[in-house]
């Protein structure tokens, strides 16, 4: 018997993928080792402490206790959890016992509010903290469209003591998406972060759907699945682009922005938005915001199946510049969970596209790489980008193929997951008379930015800016 | 797939056939953009990375983004102003040189875009300054941007 099914043989059953358990067995949990485990989330209110789990490949939701705002803290056993730990912290003034790390995250001074999404929050009184002086970059100047900024030492012309401050990018999406009907919420929701237009409101969907027991047909699935493959084509070549300028390869970004371009006129031309904005809706609303998905799909094959065999060959002309660069090492993709690209250049092949219902599994043939460095993970975005035009093949040879999905009873909570450009994006939602009642995200970027000091640690100062691009990281739906 | 001389010549045979065209203005030397993101989903700021790259003709235009404020005649704000990075955008306005302006992109930094005022956001420029200017969308796209930017010029903005 697994550590896993005794915890949840002793548990209570309060969902249809929800156990809570007393915080004796929360603590053994933390204690043991079980490989049938996998750490996604950890959410945290003044109530509850949930860890979202993939057990056997199947989300579970584990809740247990919040008293007197204190948990154990499951970073003890999952590394990845710290910094849910601190956000958890730093919104609603839970304390995490024995925590790996508990320095603010969110809350540098400037809020009103102290714990703004407590029931009761205490008004701030005083001076806002000393900004940190230490060399680095400040969010609003690293090479990054968003708001990353990194802080390190300097030791014999190497970086050291690396750390990363989101706050800036804080907006207050969680506080300002409780109350709201499913339709309003999503307005939000899509625009929680630009490399997610399509992948955010579609795990957010999912979810809501599991809640209300609502199924998409096979059509409007299929179309869904094809938006997301045309998305994950014009993140990644976002990110070559960028990666490639900062190394100095022009030409190479040259073809990524025009191919990027190509596909958003093509977007355009065919009924859809630029970056697919708000064509993700709900099924009340009549799904997807496109009347002909096939000729945009078509369209789309033709302009990338043109471009791509030269984009390869000159991304093999300029590999050895981005050799070696910020190296994520396989041990570490998988004790963090890292996924998207940067996990999948590092040897940790997880794709939950695989799970999507409807999936022609055949068509995702990269196996990923290993090498974990800025190199292999254009060479993985490259690879991706010939399997999602395999894909958007195989889907339009049987657009709208039945499939046997069974929708589950209506209960108010769901889970929902989507496979972004840069990770699987996961929300847990639950409602109440059809308005968000508790909601919570997970982007990808976040356990990457949990490991982002050992990255760069060892590199140079000037080598940053180019390790960040290569690395696709955006904060915004980390910082929310 | 060819990875050696005859991609590279291709390849740049393609980027000189791609080059855009300058857009003339009606006035004015180079303005000198610096961009600065206040927290949002990025979408615009990553639209002005676009914007800086070969499918617009920014520089021969009469345009050039720079990294800091110190060398910028025009602020491009984007995003909604969170408060924690208030004081950013307020040092970046004072080391601008005189004569600077500034313009706001997209929704969110005019009036916070989905993002409403709140404990953590202010709600763009619209709420704590009256000196800018608006390129509106959600977010507008680099030509949208670049179109504008052109049409300020040639107003005579500053
Ligand atoms: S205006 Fe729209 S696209 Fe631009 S940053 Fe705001 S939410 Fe994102």
């Amino acid at each position: 018997m697994t550590v896993m099914t005794a915890v949840l043989q002793h548990s209570e059953r309060v969902g249809l993928f929800h156990y809570r358990i007393e915080t004796d067995l929360w603590r053994a949990l933390l204690e043991m080792v079980d490989r049938t485990v996998t750490f996604i989330a950890l959410w945290v209110d003044e109530d509850e402490a949930t860890l979202l789990l993939l057990y056997d490949e199947s989300p579970i939701l584990l809740s247990t206790a919040v008293e007197k705002r204190r948990y154990y803290a499951p970073s003890l056993r999952f590394p990845a959890a710290q910094w849910h730990e601190r956000l958890a912290r730093d919104l609603w003034g839970v304390e995490a016992l024995s925590a790996r790390d508990d320095r603010a995250l969110l809350d540098d001074g400037c809020w009103p509010l102290t714990w703004p999404l407590a029931r009761e929050p205490i008004p701030v009184q005083g001076e806002r903290t000393s900004p940190d002086h230490r060399p680095g970059m400040v969010p609003s100047r690293t090479a990054l469209p968003g708001l990353l900024g990194v802080r390190y030492e300097v030791v014999n012309g190497r970086v050291e003591q690396l750390d990363v401050q989101i706050a800036p990018g804080h907006r207050g999406v969680l506080s300002q998406l409780k109350g709201r009907t499913v339709a309003e919420a999503l307005k939000i929701i899509s625009r929680v972060n630009a490399a997610g237009f399509v992948a955010h409101p579609l795990a957010f969907t999912r979810a809501v759907e599991q809640a209300q027991a609502q199924l998409p047909t096979p059509r409007e699935r299929d179309t869904r699945l094809i938006l997301l493959e045309i998305e994950r084509m014009s993140v990644h070549m976002f990110d070559l682009a960028q990666s490639a300028r900062a190394a100095g390869a022009e030409l190479l970004a040259t073809y990524s922005d025009h191919m990027r371009e190509a596909l958003a006129q093509t977007c355009e031309e065919h009924g859809a938005s630029r970056r697919l904005t708000d064509m993700v809706r709900p099924l009340d609303e009549g799904g997807c915001a496109i009347s002909e998905i096939v000729p945009l799909a078509q369209a789309v094959i033709t302009v990338v199946s043109v471009s791509l065999p030269r984009l390869i060959g000159l991304h093999h002309v300029y590999a050895s510049r981005l050799e070696g660069l910020a190296v994520l090492p396989t041990e570490m993709a998988w004790a963090y969970g890292i996924g998207g690209v940067a996990g999948r250049a590092s040897g940790r092949y997880v794709d939950r596209r695989a799970l999507d219902i409807g999936m022609r599994l055949d068509a995702l043939r990269s196996s990923g790489r290993h090498e974990g460095c800025a190199l292999a993970r254009n060479r993985q975005r490259l690879a991706e980008i010939g399997d999602s035009i395999t894909l958007m093949e195989r889907i339009l040879a049987s657009i709208g193929l039945d499939d046997e999905a069974q929708a589950y009873p209506v209960t108010d909570e769901g889970v929902g997951v989507a496979e972004s450009a840069r990770g699987d994006i996961w929300y847990w939602v639950t409602l109440q008379q059809g308005k968000i009642q508790k909601i919570h995200i997970r982007d990808p970027a976040l356990p990457l930015l949990t490991v982002l000091g050992d990255i760069l640690n060892g590199h140079k100062p000037e080598e940053i800016g180019a390790a960040l691009l290569s690395l696709g990281i955006s904060t915004a739906g980390v910082a929310l | 797939m060819s990875s050696g001389p005859s991609t590279l010549l291709f390849a740049f045979m393609d980027a000189q056939r791609w080059r855009p065209r300058p857009v003339p203005r009606k006035r004015g030397g180079m303005i000198r953009l610096y961009a600065l993101e206040t927290g949002s989903c990025e979408g615009c700021a990553m639209e002005i990375a676009a914007l800086n790259g070969s499918t617009i003709p920014l520089e021969g235009s009469g345009f050039q983004l720079v990294e800091g404020p110190e060398e910028a005649d025009w602020l491009l704000v984007t995003g909604a102003v969170t408060r924690s990075s208030a004081s950013d955008l307020v040092e970046a306005w004072q080391a601008m040189p005189a004569g600077k302006s500034m313009v706001a992109v997209g929704a969110c930094a005019l009036d916070g875009g989905p993002f409403q005022a709140d404990y953590a956001t202010l709600g763009g420029l619209e709420k704590i300054s009256r000196v800018y200017r608006t390129i509106p969308g959600c977010p507008p796209s680099p030509r949208d941007i670049f179109q504008a930017l052109v049409a300020l010029a040639d107003e005579g903005f500053s």
